[in-house]
């Protein structure tokens, strides 16, 4: 005898039951949610649309209703990327991303590097630690505008600190070196980079050392583990999570964002920041509202998102396990 | 407000879109270049100043003598990449050999023609000549003032303000250097073969369609615009009044300000044309590109090929901009 098969009968509300039992959460996100719409999603969308038009200070009128180019804006900035050609704007945008990758390496690497040394050493209990910790968070502190005159200072060819001493003082050089012109303005730009971005490095792993069980510690040294096992097997892995947010942080700041704008604007005195230290989205700014070229800037802004979505799932991708574990 | 006839006439043709016979603006004040020397530099060098400022070549040849004869004293100081005078400085230089921002109907680049490129080479060999001070490219206009208040520098190109800081006390910022102050001179932009312009810069007064009160604004633009505002506040700021009537005010009877006077006869302007924004930025860019490459090139002249590399790049992005 043939049997019907028994369906178990469960219970599932529908959506608009879902939606009123709900209803006060939907409540609370609705405000952020329209705020994303109005100032994220719908500008993202309106940019995009913006990128495949010849919108520029002729066509502005017309916005919107400014004559399509399809992807000709794309096809001029990935081509002159790669093959070096192009008008003035592609060589300097092309330039400028090739000078964010090598000053985003150099800053993470100085950041991190540096950040995880201050915050051991803040870690470890001596006279004046408290006192230490706020003064390490002095060049955080100071305006961007003016730690970029500071260390203008530091780099004037004639009188500057950093001449006086390599020059002056330890006679390693002969003659004055030129900071602010040229290659030199990467250094010029990367050293106060990093001075600045230290303390908030320093800041977020030492929050992440204390959080590290001091009886791992303990365990560790019974079992024999010197300083540098300790740190390899147990400090480093549990840092992860705090080393993987700065290390996204690094990035999306300087390669995918402004970074250093406005020290290098007063340093250089000038908003372009010349062939070596002009970074992509400052470059791609200048371009698009100093020239007036918003269909090609919206272009190159929709490529510089692009990237930064799939560094940041790359990022997560990497990082998953470790975040999750946290 | 007494028509065109009342005003410099550089300031004047900034009063509407260039092609349009309708006046929007009304002329403020007037930032007007010149040269300023010290008088016993040049005189310690065996030159007379009126034969060095006759012309941009007398003027090299002068600030050579001045730098054999003053070797603790830069013979020219003049702003390299970083500052907001780049293209007003080089424009000068383009004029007087003859060229000019942009063709005579604004739509094309004209600072890349031949007499624009010999001009603007001319300033940018200055510094692999060893006319300027070693670190000249890297300063910005206040900088190269302050070399010469502190008598660092035996030239610049120079503000009419430069006036009123010469004579401040030094403790409230005046120069340092009584040298400087007692030998302070100054010399209209000398000519070139393509004749003696001066760059003429400053405000102009309008008035928003939208305006509340749109009566109460016109009045208030007539009283800004008229001999007795203008003079005072002009002098308070150490610029020329737009207004020529205004000039003739006791202010400026100071004999240092006779060469911005005259100066402000044979002055030129940015074209008054709505692309203007992109234009500056994208000949600025060059220009600072350009100083870049001065800097390259250390201890002999940019050759002339890398200037005009430069300044064609500049007129690519012009004349896309002007929809050539």
């Amino acid at each position: 005898m043939a049997t019907t098969p028994t369906r178990t009968l469960t219970h599932r509300p529908g959506i608009i039951r879902r939606a009123r039992r709900n209803r006060i959460a939907y409540a609370f996100i609705a405000p952020a949610v329209l705020m994303m719409l109005l100032v994220h999603v719908i500008p993202s969308v309106q940019g995009i649309y913006m990128s495949l038009l010849d919108l520029r200070q002729a066509t502005l009128r017309q916005y919107l209703g400014a004559p399509s180019v399809g992807l000709e804006h794309y096809q001029d900035i990935i081509t002159g990327f790669f093959s070096g050609r192009g008008g003035a704007n592609i060589r300097g945008l092309s330039q400028a991303t090739r000078n964010a990758l090598w000053f985003t390496i150099w800053l993470n690497v100085g950041t991190i590097g540096l950040g995880l040394v201050l915050a051991l050493l803040l870690n470890r209990k001596f006279r004046g630690r408290g006192l230490a910790r706020t003064l390490i968070l002095l060049p955080w502190v100071v305006p961007s505008f003016v730690a970029g005159l500071i260390w203008r200072f530091v780099w004037l060819q004639r009188g500057g600190l950093a001449n006086q001493i390599l020059v002056d003082w330890l006679g390693i050089v002969d003659q004055p070196i030129r900071w602010l012109l040229l290659e030199n303005t990467r250094w010029a730009l990367l050293i106060p980079a990093i001075w600045r971005s230290v303390p908030f490095t320093a800041l977020l792993l030492l929050a992440g050392l204390q959080v590290i069980p001091q009886d791992l510690y303990e365990a560790a040294r019974v079992d024999g583990a010197n300083a540098w096992h300790r740190f390899r097997y147990i400090t480093l892995p549990l840092l992860k999570p705090s080393l993987a947010i700065t290390l996204m942080f690094g990035i999306v700041f300087n390669l995918f964002g402004f970074g250093p704008f406005n020290i290098a604007t007063s340093m250089f005195g000038s908003t372009n920041h010349g062939k070596y230290a002009e970074l992509v989205v400052p470059a791609i700014a200048r371009q698009t509202f100093s020239n007036q070229l918003y269909g090609y800037g919206a272009a190159a802004s929709v490529l510089v998102m692009t990237l930064a979505m799939v560094f940041v799932i790359l990022w997560y991708r990497v990082f998953r396990d470790t975040l999750r574990a946290e | 407000m007494g028509g065109s006839k009342a005003f410099v006439p550089a300031a004047w043709k900034l009063t509407g879109a260039q092609g349009s016979s309708e006046v929007t603006a009304a002329p403020w004040f007037v930032d007007v270049r010149a040269l300023a020397y010290r008088k016993d530099v040049f005189q310690k060098a065996g030159v007379d100043p009126k034969q060095a400022f006759k012309d941009l070549k007398s003027f090299e040849a002068a600030l050579q003598k001045v730098k054999d004869a003053n070797p603790d004293v830069a013979p020219f100081v003049h702003p390299g990449r970083n500052d907001w005078n780049v293209w007003q400085n080089a424009s000068q230089f383009v004029w007087n050999y003859g060229g000019d921002i942009l063709n005579k109907d604004n739509t094309q680049a004209a600072f890349n023609s031949d007499k624009s490129v010999d001009g603007v080479h001319q300033l940018t060999s200055f510094y692999g000549k060893g006319l300027t001070a070693p670190d000249t490219l890297e300063l910005n206009s206040a900088e190269a003032e302050a070399r010469f208040g502190n008598g660092e520098a035996a030239s610049i190109i120079a503000s009419s303000y430069l006036i009123s800081q010469a004579r401040s006390p030094k403790d409230q910022g005046g120069w340092q250097s009584d040298e400087a102050r007692n030998n302070l001179a100054f010399a209209e932009f000398p000519a070139g073969p393509g004749g003696q312009y001066t760059f003429v810069g400053g405000s102009q007064l309008g008035i928003f369609n939208d305006c509340p009160q749109p009566e109460v604004a016109v009045k208030f633009v007539q009283y800004l615009t008229s001999n007795e505002s203008q003079a005072r506040y002009a002098s308070n700021i150490g610029m020329l009044p737009a207004r020529e009537e205004a000039q003739k005010a006791e202010a400026f009877n100071d004999p240092l300000y006779q060469p911005f006077k005259a100066g402000s006869q044979k002055g030129k302007a940015a074209p008054a044309i709505v692309e203007w924004g992109g234009i500056e930025n994208a000949f600025q860019t060059e220009l600072q590109g350009l100083w870049e490459e001065v800097a390259a090139s250390e201890g002999e002249p940019i050759d002339r090929e890398t200037v005009k590399q430069r300044l064609d790049a500049a007129a690519e992005t012009v004349n896309g901009l002007l929809g050539q």
